[in-house]
């Protein structure tokens, strides 16, 4: 049997999968909880307006979709305020905007269509070192801001209204949470692709809800699941020869399937 | 005894409604204020002003003298919402975590929980007969005890005035006695002037030191349930506008015949 850890670009897809097993469901236990499981799909999706924005302006295109998806965050948040009981909804109308704008701004540019995905979707298996060091600082700076605020997002979370009242700044953790979400989504969906950013955002915290008996092992849970998955995901992909995020995603939802069981044993 | 809330000349409107009339109340402390009303009465919006949640649209409420908005140590105001009216009941927080967000303003940013803090989250469920929960998720408990939790948030910033908006909405009699029992020893014994609301008017009469009455957004001054005229209670409860209703439908009707 071939040997996984004689590669170098097997070690890459770990490390930098590694990181970004953990941030991805950091930010995303918070998001599902406050009904925006759906954010990293539509962050993506803004991001592939911005890519095309930097086409067609002749800048970065990795700054430009940094750019939108920043200011789309925003916007989602400005959103959600107004439909307070409908969270959903301000990511919809987002994600339809960003579709919009994209497409319009692709039939703008002369960027051919192969080049713009190359900017958008990366793939865990073609990560360079860059990457691998990007994804870590990205990582140390997701982790200390939410080491940082974790009480106050938490209050928020559970009940913002009442966060309000008892006078924790609402809305600076909420602008400085929107910044760390939109800047994960935009940084690792370039490094691991969107798919598996918006799935490691979500399934591993919907399994941990199954079990978790506080909000803390909810979060350690998501942390665990996730990680389990994409090392496994990596790990079945080499010796199988399947996709790995697709490998990665289908060992995560086996986790929420088994601790749904568990949670049905209890 | 000194006033510790004030409220002056107070008026609030939403979408050009008039909620509050010129609202002027005292209250002293220590005193446990029962504040009833019909739904609609705007209570609960008074209460919103008291806590500064809401800003009336003129007048001044003053909490020991100073400005609700002005108050630098929000943690004297404890104040428990109406049931489930914001929260998510299968949210994943144990009764200690939830009860510990009460701590959290007072901290500040940056600040981690110390283990005297723990303590203080401990005792504040001691006293509302919650310790053996603590480990708990908040979602898995019952109406009253959820409702016990939340005081106890409330109670760990150590508060001089504590609010409670329909506490004993959708609980049991059972739980609803066991809720007075802890409100009485907090008045009583923390010395904390407590003022709640709730639009059962037979309830409480003989739990608080004083009722104030509210009925479309004005306050009646003496109201002793005992004392409630028929008169006065069709002003509170607004049934004259019913019966106009049931007028005006008839006269439909008849159009229509």
């Amino acid at each position: 049997m071939l040997n996984i850890f004689t590669y170098d670009f097997m070690i890459r897809a770990f490390l930098a999968g590694g990181f970004i097993s953990v941030i991805a469901p950091l930010v995303g236990s918070f998001l599902v909880l406050r009904r925006l499981s759906q954010m990293g799909d539509t962050l993506s999706h803004v991001a592939l307006a911005g890519v095309a924005a930097g086409f067609l302006i002749g800048i970065n295109p990795t700054i430009g979709s940094i750019i939108f998806v920043i200011l789309s965050s925003f916007g989602i948040e400005r959103l959600r305020k107004s439909y307070f009981r409908y969270s959903e909804i301000s990511i919809a109308v987002v994600m339809s905007a960003g579709m919009a704008i994209a497409v319009i701004l692709l039939s703008l540019s002369s960027g051919s269509p192969a080049n713009i995905m190359n900017y958008l979707f990366g793939s865990i298996i073609s990560i360079n070192n860059t990457d691998v060091l990007l994804s870590l600082i990205l990582s140390i700076a997701v982790i200390t801001v939410i080491y940082i605020f974790y009480k106050e997002l938490l209050y928020i979370t559970f009940d913002e209204e009442a966060a309000l009242i008892s006078g924790i700044p609402v809305n600076l953790v909420n602008i400085i949470f929107t910044m760390i979400v939109a800047i994960t989504v935009a940084v690792s969906m370039r490094i691991v692709g969107a798919l598996l950013v918006s799935a490691l955002m979500v399934i591993p915290a919907a399994a941990s809800l199954k079990i978790a008996k506080n909000f803390r092992q909810t979060i350690f849970y998501a942390i665990l699941f996730s990680f389990i998955s994409v090392f496994a995901g990596i790990i079945l992909s080499f010796y199988l020869n399947l996709s790995p995020g697709g490998s990665i995603v289908i060992v995560s939802l086996i986790i929420m399937g088994l601790a749904s069981i568990k949670k049905a044993g209890n | 005894m000194s006033k510790i809330v004030e409220l002056k000349n107070v008026n609030f409107s939403y979408n050009d409604k008039k909620v509050l009339n010129n609202i002027n109340l005292t209250i002293d402390d220590g005193e446990f204020v029962g504040l009833i009303g019909p739904n609609g009465s705007g209570k609960s919006t008074l209460v919103k002003i008291m806590i500064g949640d809401l800003t009336p649209s003129s007048g001044e409420v003053l909490i020991n003298g100073i400005n609700v908005k002005d108050i630098k140590k929000r943690s004297i105001i404890g104040y428990v919402p109406q049931k489930s009216y914001s929260f998510n009941a299968s949210f994943p927080a144990s009764v200690k975590e939830v009860v510990s967000m009460g701590l959290y303003g007072k901290l500040g940013l940056f600040k981690k929980l110390s283990k005297d803090d723990w303590e203080i989250v401990d005792n504040a469920l001691k006293i509302v007969d919650m310790i053996d929960y603590k480990d708990r998720l908040i979602g898995n408990l019952s109406g009253g005890q959820q409702q016990r939790v939340f005081i106890a948030r409330a109670l760990v910033s150590d508060p001089k005035i504590l609010f409670l908006d329909e506490p004993t909405t959708g609980i049991d009699a059972k739980s609803e006695d066991t809720l007075y029992k802890i409100l009485d020893t907090l008045n009583k014994q923390n010395k904390i002037t407590i003022i709640m609301v709730t639009h059962d008017v037979w309830a409480i009469s003989d739990k608080v030191s004083r009722i104030v009455c509210m009925g479309n957004g004005r306050l009646y001054d003496r109201c002793d349930t005992l004392d409630f005229s028929k008169k006065e209670l069709v002003e509170i409860y607004g049934y004259p506008v019913k019966l106009d209703m049931h007028h005006h439908q008839n006269e439909n009707i008849n159009n229509r015949l």
